[in-house]
């Protein structure tokens, strides 16, 4: 019998809520790289239904996308008894200080302007899922 | 704006054209209603006992009585007056043709309002679209930035994952091509940045924080940002503070931007190895900041040009000196919108000494209080 690996499989999940799939790819490419579990989602809505769904340890999400807005996920979620605690990251092109501002307002764990270091984005989801960043040679 | 086509007469032209109206509307003098034409009535009336004072006239001349009812029955018995019945007409012609007159002025002047008014409801209506299309324009702008990010973000990206190895050994050509290709990116980045904060200062939708902001803070983060280009080009930079505690009121995340940016510039125009010198002073309930240089220096003919979008002192200076000509102009939107004051001194070849002059934050009890500037966008 096939067990689902969804059981068996220890590694963090994250939910990647990010319409540009060059950019979903990559971000997708280097969190597994680090270790996690990763679920992409295209749509503000299919994120919506993913959360829904399932238990992520982690959640990133854009602000423009298609259907559901990003904030609006973000307060769907955080309006739901299993999305209290789960930390939740807007990474964003509209990252004025005051829209950052509004993020952290309506939950949002922590939040970054796009282009974003990845490095520092990398460091942020290892702090918040308290785990030790995999070490990789550095030139 | 479409100039006003006003039609002004001279006063013998005047003349000719109502004697040649009168003419012309005395051939019809009923052409207007009596309602708007009273005259007519009035000349009627008028007209109505002239025959009757003309037959006592000629009666009074002749020594005889004059009575009304003698006048009346003369005037019935005897055909040859009754050339007088046709006085009221006549009155009511002639009356009638100045009414006339006085409608068609009317009527003309009534035009011209309407116009103006027609022709101010336009350039309302024109100045509207105009505003819009500005609005629409900002709006674009800050639309194709945030769209020209994320592409940025991916390739940025990919170049930090190969350069930090996370995708297999690279060897040192292929090292040293993805880091000018990474700091051309980071360089485009910066120009985005650059035309996005100009557009939402441009658009007045820029939101402007009132808080007190220390000076020698601000100085220092920017002089931890720009160790690294003094260094390499082998720059010092001096400063000198009159109050270490200086504080103003305003949003310290723009006044960082005002300060990198007139430090770079200075860095940017000078030669390598030069000093710059930032000096804070005050002067009464101002600050008074002074960044000097030892570069090129700058025409005093294009001096008053400086704060315009897009200009930079020699087009040719675009190729070495990346920008695109808005950071004086970002600049010295920030220091207007904290009721502040800039300007520029020089001198071609020694350089260029730039002043901001920003209020001095009054100290109360609750410094959230200080009314003195209220910042906002200009």
């Amino acid at each position: 019998m096939q067990i689902d690996p969804l059981f068996t499989d220890t590694r963090p999940a994250i939910l990647l809520a990010e319409d540009d799939p060059d950019q979903s790819d990559m971000l997708r490419e280097a969190l597994e790289d680090e270790g996690y579990r990763v679920e992409a989602a295209f749509s503000g809505d299919v994120a919506d239904r993913k959360l829904v769904d399932r238990r992520f340890d982690l959640v990133i999400l854009d602000i423009r996308m298609p259907g559901l807005h990003g904030e609006a996920v973000m307060k769907a979620f955080r309006s739901r008894k299993n999305g209290k605690a789960t930390p939740v990251i807007i990474v964003s092109a509209f990252a004025s200080a005051a829209d950052m501002e509004r993020y952290q307002a309506t939950g949002a764990t922590a939040s970054f302007a796009k282009p974003y270091s990845l490095d520092e984005l990398l460091a942020c989801i290892a702090r918040l899922t308290e785990r030790e960043r995999k070490t990789h040679a550095q030139p | 704006m479409r100039s006003l086509d006003l039609h002004i007469p001279s006063r013998r032209q005047r003349w000719r054209e109502s004697i040649h109206e009168f003419l012309h509307v005395l051939r019809d003098p009923f052409t207007y209603a009596p309602r708007k034409n009273p005259e007519v009535v009035f000349g009627f009336l008028w007209g109505l006992p002239i025959p009757v004072f003309a037959i006592g006239i000629h009666l009074h001349a002749a020594g005889l009585n004059c009575d009304l009812n003698v006048c009346l029955a003369i005037l019935r018995s005897n055909p040859g007056y009754i050339v007088f019945l046709l006085h009221p007409f006549l009155f009511a012609m002639l009356f009638g043709a100045l009414g006339t007159m006085r409608a068609h002025r009317e009527a003309h002047i009534r035009k011209l309002l309407e116009d103006e008014i027609h022709r101010t409801e336009e350039l309302c209506e024109a100045n509207t679209r105009l505003q819009e299309l500005d609005k629409m324009k900002s709006e674009f702008i800050a639309n194709v930035t945030h769209e020209l990010k994320s592409p940025l973000v991916t390739a940025l990206g990919y170049t930090d994952r190969i350069l930090g190895r996370h995708l297999g050994e690279i060897n040192e050509r292929q090292q040293k091509g993805l880091e000018v290709g990474k700091r051309n990116l980071i360089r485009l980045r910066k120009l985005i940045d650059e035309i996005l904060d100009f557009s939402k200062l441009d658009a007045g939708v820029a939101k402007f924080e009132s808080q007190p902001v220390n000076f020698s803070e601000t100085i220092e983060s920017v002089m931890e940002n720009l160790a690294l280009k003094t260094k390499d080009r082998g720059m010092a930079v001096q400063i000198e503070l009159a109050d270490p505690a200086a504080r103003v009121l305003g949003d310290a995340g723009k006044l960082y931007q005002v300060v990198l940016n007139l430090l770079e510039n200075a860095i940017k125009f000078s030669a390598d190895g030069s000093t710059i010198t930032l000096r804070l002073l005050q002067d009464g309930s101002k600050w008074h900041l002074i960044v000097q240089d030892q570069g090129c220096g700058i025409p005093a003919d294009v001096l008053p040009r400086l704060f315009q979008r897009f200009y930079q002192v020699n087009a040719s200076l675009n190729r070495t000196h990346d920008g695109v000509g808005l950071g004086l102009v970002i600049v010295s939107k920030i220091v207007e919108a904290h009721s502040g004051r800039i300007w520029i001194e020089s001198e071609p070849g020694v350089g260029t000494r730039v002043h901001v002059e920003l209020p001095v934050l009054q100290e109360t009890a609750n410094t959230k209080e200080a009314t003195y500037a209220t910042a906002t966008p200009g």
